[in-house]
């Protein structure tokens, strides 16, 4: 059994684990933060709209601490590797650019898993258009730029010593990722609109 | 939404609508020179199709030709999507139901890009490895954020929706 079948055999059971902690969980009622009892019946039902959302945010927010906890145990992993071996990649001219450039882009991601980790634990508690929620998607639009520069620039540096990457090479995610923190940026104009005409009024 | 022009809430709305219309002029000037590119790369030689070169067109596997022009396509609706997002924003209408459909488009046609652009090495080698496809695919950044795009522009159109019905009950 080679490294890739193991990953893909952890990777399954993570999932697994998620999705049984997922139907496992005890819902409490979503108005009252009460579990539902007989004497809560006169309890005003939640929006089953909202109830939808927060359960799918609850599920997602489980897959994305799992892949933060993934992505926590890799970036140890390579600095452990870097200090035991000295080298990660084995690139002769650029080792220490190599390795630490790919120590940060792993950290990158565990922290844009992290950040949508947060995203949906806002969703799973039913706000969806706070402040924290906008600065959640501002923050995953500013990782996700990020990740892809440094991408682009280790591609770079692998390509000069005849490493070949997967597909995917290019700086065209940039610009999604800048899409997303313009999204943001007018979700956050339109509640703070929204929030000065109900106090106008 | 209805602001006075003068009032803070009048300003963000005008600030939205300058930006979006900046936006939508270097929008419409990169997409311009992208599509250009994109033509003088496909006529002038080498013609580079993924990782591998070609001599000229004639030449590219039909499968590979296929591949380019989904691409194209994809391209092309992401920047349809984008500017009718934009211009939405130019109007001033930003959690409507028609902004909140074309965010969902983007988000459709980057994990269409993402499965496309992750299948490339079955156009180029006819054959499936395992597990380096479904790796690609899982860690495909366009799948990823495609899908968060997705899920994002979904709470944005129920929470609408909400919004809408509570407004109908009071």
């Amino acid at each position: 059994m080679n490294a890739n079948e193991i990953f893909l055999i952890v990777l399954f059971l993570c999932v697994f684990f998620a999705l049984r902690i997922f139907l496992r969980r005890k819902r409490p009622d979503v108005l009252t933060g009460l579990k539902s009892t007989s004497a809560n019946t006169n309890v005003k039902s939640p929006n089953p709209r909202l109830k939808q959302i927060q359960e799918y945010g609850h599920l997602l927010n489980i897959v994305f601490l799992t892949a933060t906890v993934f992505g926590a145990i890799g970036t140890l992993l390579l600095i452990f590797l870097l200090v035991r071996n000295g080298t990660i990649l084995n690139l002769p001219q650029y080792h220490l650019l190599g390795d630490v450039g790919a120590i940060v882009f792993v950290l990158t991601l565990t922290l844009e898993a992290w950040f949508c980790h947060k995203l949906f634990q806002q969703y799973a508690r039913g706000n969806l258009f706070t402040k924290v929620v906008v600065h959640y998607i501002y923050q995953i639009g500013r990782f996700y730029v990020f990740a892809n520069v440094e991408k682009y620039f280790l591609n770079r540096l692998w390509e000069k010593q005849h490493f070949q990457f997967s597909a995917g090479d290019s700086i065209i995610p940039i610009y999604a990722g800048f899409l997303i923190i313009f999204i943001a940026w007018v979700m956050d104009e339109g509640r703070k609109i929204q929030e000065e005409q109900e106090l106008t009024v | 939404m209805n602001t006075h022009e003068n009032s803070p809430a009048g300003s963000r709305l005008q600030r939205i609508k300058r930006t979006s219309r900046i936006l939508q002029f270097v929008f419409l000037i990169y997409f311009g020179m992208f599509g250009l590119f994109l033509l003088v790369g496909h006529i002038k030689a080498p013609i580079t199709v993924g990782s591998q070169s070609f001599e000229s067109l004639a030449g590219i596997p039909a499968e590979l030709k296929i591949y380019e022009a989904l691409r194209c396509a994809i391209f092309l609706l992401a920047a349809i999507a984008v500017s009718r997002l934009l211009e939405f924003y130019e109007k001033g209408i930003i959690f409507a139901a028609g902004t909140v459909s074309q965010i969902r488009r983007l988000g459709q046609l980057a994990v269409l890009y993402g499965v496309i652009t992750a299948c490339l090495p079955i156009f180029e080698t006819h054959k499936i490895e395992f597990p380096t496809l479904p790796l690609n695919i899982l860690l495909c950044p366009w799948l990823i954020v495609g899908c968060l795009t997705i899920i994002i522009a979904w709470v944005m159109d129920e929470g609408r929706k909400i919004q809408e019905e509570q407004e109908l009950t009071v």
